[in-house]
């Protein structure tokens, strides 16, 4: 099973919070949208081999 | 004589040491420029003038000599006061602490006196100081203005002198923001270095605590004291003659070009005080926006997860898209982004080997108009809080300290410019910091 989409999720909210107008869905899926793209935007760098839980900032 | 509320920190501190100034007459003159000016600027979501004047009558009795002794300061209502609630400027959402934040704990040890918890943006998660909850804060240079935020109450109780200085916390820049537009000194301190207990998280990637002050001399006093009295200089003092300083070219020419020419005259007046000065590029940096809002929207969303269904219909809702998107985001983009930041810092260590401080703009344009939604930057239209962000994220992924020093002004509003050094290296930072003041 394949994870689900997290605009997808977004777009759920409405169903499952009352609170949640379709407009605040939209801007909700929006900025999901645009931080996915921006993860994305990442991946071209050689990330294979970095550590994501090592020290940051220490001097060389 | 000179309103004692307009003193600095350290001719307070000399002033109440030779007897010529009580901590009571200090405190009583910042709470006076408090009751004139707090309901125009609304620095302050809380005064306690009643328990500030008690602090400072016991300061005066004890004849105190601690390095605070008698200094009325302002803290962010992000950072716990005992006994007082701390609301985060949030709507509906409150703790009573029953201790002192330790960075609290440290400044009181040291004889500082609490005035008041300080405005901030919702739970900090801004950089403009507006709250729809709590009104805007207040630029005292043109209340017209922004005063940048989010610690906007500490920034302008000490530009206005509702304070001598402030406790602030910066995820974003939301020391260095308020320090440019307000004409203060921000220090954003090595990460880790100024303990966050006690203090509402946004991001604990970038999370750290540090003063706002008038001059540099004043952060330092303040900052002796945030990192428990030792020394926090692994590097040491350095003249500035003897200096080696790198100029970040690229941010220059995301500023309004008023701001570049403020940074070059700055770089050149350290050049004359004998500092060496190099261009430097980096390859990520493009890539810092990426990482930084990545980062810091999963993370504020798990630290507001203990109390994000109870509160979801409080948050103003820019505060509350980022925090719905931040529970949506998979762990592989939070990961993806925590790996690239590695990569970035490691190259701005590589690029920075052999230099003592980088120097960049601190904000693109002087404070921008309360109702502003967006900003012009060489002609282009730029949305208000990626302006207001751009030039602090690349410092912000290293968790080495910065110091935003107030350079020029530009039209009767002050900027800054951010001064970055190794970790640990604020004394050679405040000293270049001091160094671009004009003589007092």
């Amino acid at each position: 099973m394949s994870a689900p989409d997290p605009r997808e999720l977004a777009a759920k909210l409405v169903e499952a919070d009352g609170s949640v107008s379709a407009e605040l869905a939209g801007k909700v899926t929006a900025a999901v949208a645009e931080l996915l793209a921006l993860a994305d935007s990442l991946r071209d760098l050689p990330l294979e081999n970095v550590d994501p839980t090592s020290a940051v900032g220490d001097d060389p | 004589m000179t309103d004692p509320a307009a003193l600095t920190v350290v001719d307070a501190r000399e002033a109440i040491r030779a007897g010529r100034l009580s901590a009571t007459e200090l405190t009583q003159a910042v709470l006076a420029r408090a009751e004139e000016l707090n309901g125009r600027l609304n620095a302050y979501l809380r005064i306690d003038a009643e328990g500030a004047l008690a602090q400072a009558e016991v300061s005066d009795r004890a004849r105190d000599r601690r390095p605070l002794a008698g200094i009325p300061l302002c803290i962010k209502d992000l950072i716990d006061v005992a006994g007082v609630p701390t609301t985060a400027g949030a709507a509906g959402w409150q703790r009573l602490p029953d201790r002192d934040a330790e960075a609290v704990r440290r400044l009181r040890d040291a004889g500082a006196v609490i005035v008041g918890k300080g405005h901030t943006n919702e739970f900090a998660y801004g950089i403009d100081g507006r709250n729809p909850h709590w009104g805007n804060c207040a630029n005292p240079h043109d209340p017209t203005r922004i005063s940048g935020g989010s610690s906007s109450g500490p920034a302008v109780a000490t530009a206005a002198g509702m304070a001598l200085a402030g406790l602030g916390t910066d995820t974003s820049g939301s020391l260095r923001v308020p320090a440019s537009f307000c004409g203060l000194v921000g220090v954003r301190p090595t990460l880790g270095l100024v303990p966050g207990d006690g203090v509402v998280p946004l991001a604990w990637s970038y999370d750290t605590v540090g003063p706002l002050a008038r001059t540099a001399a004043d952060a330092g006093a303040l900052l002796q004291v945030l990192t428990g009295g030792g020394e926090p200089a692994r590097h040491g003092e350095k003249p500035v003659a003897e200096v080696r300083l790198g100029l970040a070219e690229q941010l220059l020419d995301a500023t309004e070009p008023y701001v570049a020419d403020g940074v070059m005259r700055a770089a050149r007046h350290l050049e004359r005080l004998g500092a060496r000065l190099s261009p430097v590029r980096f390859a990520l940096l493009s890539r810092a926006r990426a990482i930084h809002l990545v980062i810091q929207h999963a993370e504020a969303a798990s630290a507001h997860a203990p109390w994000f269904e109870a509160q979801r219909p409080n948050y103003a809702e820019p505060v509350r898209v980022r925090l719905e998107a931040g529970r949506l985001l998979p762990a592989s983009a939070y990961l993806a982004a925590q790996r690239a930041r590695r990569l970035l810092a490691a190259e701005v260590a590589e690029k920075l080997r052999g230099l003592d401080a980088l120097l960049a703009p601190c904000t693109p344009v002087v404070a921008p108009a309360q109702d502003a939604e967006a900003v012009m930057i060489r002609g282009e239209r730029h949305e208000l809080r990626a302006a207001l962000i751009n030039c602090m994220l690349l410092p912000s992924q290293v968790g080495w300290p910065v110091v935003s020093a107030p350079i020029a002004e530009h039209q009767g509003l002050p900027f800054g410019m951010q001064i970055i050094g190794r970790r640990h290296s604020e004394p050679v930072l405040l000293a270049l910091a001091g160094a671009c003041e004009p003589d007092r």
